[in-house]
Order: structure tokens, then sequence, then C-alpha cells
């Protein structure tokens, strides 16, 4: 019965980011202040407010290697180390600083896109790129103004309805 | 009414005789028509224009609608018509469009024998991230793309090395992206350098051309093209010109910006060069 209850939890949590990914591919088409949407950081984090940190982390790592598998990297394991670092932040400031919520997913987004840009522009200093930070600064910001605004209530309202779905299975098993 | 006819049929049948007689008499006297015969047409003459223009209009009408129905059928007819010669023209305009990119290849197969192997392909995504500058194609292994071959446009200018390769796609990475690193050549001194990219000069969509000689005589304008040293890529594939030459932070060793040939943004379709000849 537990078994199957963890079935479920991870088929609606990946059917939710399978629309996502989606709706990432549509959103690639879109250039605004020079930037594309960039949906996958909030992919980590978001649902690790919602769920327990060991999900969370497991969530994220999937994620980043799904994002590893799909996007061109300088680093074939970047979004696979980055982003459960960006979950396990997101998933301690849900459980001791912001309750899980918009606030509290515009708070973690910030955090995750942060952590993209400096990991990225570490990386270019790390391998000899004389000036990257700022520049990596301005890509992160636009990119976290063209993404966030729009896309993290969406993402917290989806996801929100994904956590909810799945406490009330897991209660409804665990009560049968 | 038998009543009638019987007492008075003689009386009938005589003035009719005499009217015949009469009628008969006027007919045969002169050319113009009788009196009675004057006043019943007089009076048949309204009735009669009446009718015939009833006739014209019932007429009209008829012919009106055969012809607003033949009309229509013919209107129905030639739209569909054009509609096939628009779109007998549309597939006559992409055939050409195909014949001119076609024709742009067998230019570029004749006027570079040593690519000797070109594999044309189709952008099908063009940024993936914001962070590196690739584009993805439509060909991969099932056609014999490999990692590290070059991709150039119809115009033989380089465009960028294939990174990643699956089975029916590709990932390309373009020559302004961090991790491009290739071996150049300025046409003009021959001087050697390398070709490597930067994350600020990214965003500019241009590319840094490295390690060159102290005594560099470079010049803004001066064409750049692919070194070939080692034999990784073709030689002479062309990659830009030089837009500024600087020092770096030392003041010891020049470099130089320059933007490519090649705008990725404006091309559909590309050539991976699978083999080439080395050309010594």
């Amino acid at each position: 019965m537990f078994r199957n209850a963890v079935i479920f939890k991870w088929t609606l949590y990946l059917l939710a980011a399978l629309l996502c990914f989606t709706v990432q591919s549509f959103a690639q088409h879109i250039h605004f202040l020079g930037v594309i949407p960039f949906l996958y950081p909030l992919l980590a984090v978001i649902p690790a407010t919602m769920d327990s940190p060991g999900f969370g982390g497991a969530f994220a790592v999937l994620m980043g290697v799904f994002c590893d598998l799909l996007l061109p990297e300088s680093l074939p394991c970047f979004y696979t180390l980055s982003f459960p670092v960006a979950a396990m932040i997101a998933s301690f400031l849900s459980r001791e600083l912001l309750p899980a919520g918009l606030l509290c997913s515009y708070a973690v987004s910030a955090i995750a896109f942060a952590l993209n840009g400096f990991f990225h522009c570490f990386l270019f200093w790390t391998w000899g790129d004389p000036s990257p930070w700022m520049t990596g600064l301005h890509l992160t910001l636009r990119e976290f103004f063209v993404t966030v605004p729009i896309v993290s209530p969406l993402m917290t309202l989806l996801f929100r309805l994904v956590a909810d779905r799945t406490r009330y299975e897991e209660m409804h098993k665990g009560m049968a | 009414m038998n009543d009638f006819f019987r007492n008075n049929g003689l009386w009938l049948l005589l003035v009719a005789a005499i009217l015949s007689a009469l009628l008969a008499a006027a007919s045969l006297t002169g050319a113009a028509s009788s009196i009675p015969e004057n006043a019943v047409n007089m009076l048949a003459t309204p009735f009669r224009a009446a009718g015939s223009k009833f006739a014209l209009w019932f007429n009209d009408r008829e012919i009106h609608r055969r012809d607003v129905t033949q009309l229509e059928e013919e209107n129905a007819a030639l739209r569909k018509q054009i509609a096939d010669m628009e779109a007998a023209i549309r597939q006559a305009e992409n055939d050409s469009e195909e014949n001119r990119r076609l024709r742009e290849w067998l230019g570029l197969r004749q006027q570079r024998r040593d690519l000797s192997d070109l594999e044309t392909a189709l952008i099908t995504e063009y940024t993936v991230s914001n962070w590196t500058s690739a584009v993805t194609l439509d060909n991969g292994t099932d056609h014999g793309v490999e990692v590290g071959d070059c991709v150039i446009d119809p115009t033989g200018a380089l465009v960028g090395v294939i990174e990643r390769a699956g089975s029916n796609w590709s990932t390309m990475r373009t020559l302004i992206d961090t991790d491009t690193s290739i071996g150049a050549q300025v046409f003009r001194t021959k001087e050697l350098g390398v070709l490597k990219g930067e994350f600020a000069l990214m965003e500019k969509g241009q590319v840094r051309l490295d390690y060159l000689p102290a005594d560099s005589r470079l010049l803004a304008g001066d064409l750049v093209v692919t070194s070939g040293v080692g034999g990784y890529y073709p030689s002479g594939l062309v990659i830009g010109t030089i837009d500024e030459v600087r020092l770096n932070d030392s003041g010891s060793a020049p470099y130089a910006i320059l933007t490519p040939q090649s705008n990725v943004s404006g091309l559909t379709q590309v050539a991976i060069i699978k083999s080439f000849d080395i050309v010594t």
C-alpha cells in the first residue's frame, strides 16, 4: 500500500515536471530582454519547499539529470550538482523561515537563479575567462525578471495541487 | 338554360350569322380595321402590354437566375483554379528555394574539393540556454555525424562544431560559445592564433583571437580563417573579420576581438563536414 502511494506521488510530480518541460520548449521561442525564460531552476526548488527535504533533494537530482541530458553545458553534470544544493537551501528556507507559498517561491526562485548564475560564472572564471562576473550578474537578473514574476506563481499553484493530492493519497492509504 | 336556348336559340343563331356576315363584309371592304375589331383590340392592348411586360420580366428573371447560377459555378471553378495555381506557385517557390540552396552547396562542393563529405542539416532549435550558444540540428549518428565535426553555412563560413550527437539529432556549439577553442589564421599576415569564446563577448556576438605573436601586425577588417593545424578541422574555412586589436592586462601580448561571418539566427540549413582531406 505504501509502495503504491510512493509510485503515485512520483508519477504525479513527474507529470507536473513534464508539463513544465513542455512549457519550456515553447518558451524557448520567446526572447525578452535578450534572454529566454528559463524554467528549469524553479523545478528544483519549488517542489522542495512543499515536501520533505529527502524527497525535494531526490526530485532535484532527477531534474538535474534531465537538464544535463537536454542542455549543452561546459560541465556535463552541472545541473545534477547545482540543483540539489538549491533544493536543500529551498527546503531549509521553507521549514525554518518562510512557510511554503508564493512569497517562499519567489525567495527560493531568486536563490535558484543566483546559484545558477554564480556556478556558471565560477566555471567560466576557473577556465580562464577574465571577467564573467558582471556579465553573469546582468544575465541572471534578466533571466530572473523574465521568468519568475509569471512562472513562479503558476508553478507554485501546480506543485501545491500535486503536493496536496499526494498528501491526501498518503493519508488515505495510511488510514486504510 | 335549356329552355332559354330552346326559346331563343334561333334568334341567337340569326344574330351570330348577321354579325359574322358584317365582319366578313368589313374585312372584304378595306384594309382598315372595323370599329368592333378596333374597339376590342384597343381594350385588349393594355392587357396585352401588361402580359408582354410580365413575360419579358419573367424571362429576364429566368435568364438572370440562370446567369447567376452559371456565374457562381464559374466563380467556384475559378476560385478552385486560383487555389490550385497558388499551391503550385508555393510549391514552385519552395522548389526553387531548395534548388538555390542545393546549387549553393554544389558550388561550395566544387570550390572546396577537400571537403569530401558534406551532410546538409536543418536547424530545429535555436536557443536552448542563456548561458551557452548552441543550436540543435536534425541529423545525427544515423547520418554519419560525429562529435567534433565542423558545421558550415552555404557560403562556406564556419558556423560551429558538433558537441553532442544522437541518432537523429545533434547539438552544435556556435563560434561565440564559451567552450570554443579552434586554431585560426589571419588570412593577410598568415599569423596563427587560437579562437576562444568568452562569456562577456558571447553576449555581444563576438569571439576572441588569442595567442597571437607579440609583433602581430593585425588590422581591423582582417579576415580570419581556420588554420587546420593539427588536422582536427579543415583549413581555410572563413571565421570572420577582426573588429579591434587589444593588448592583455600586462600589456605584453596582443589579442583581437572578431565577429564571426556567419550569423546563426539567419540560417535555416547548414552543412556538416563529416570528413575532409588535409591540405598541406
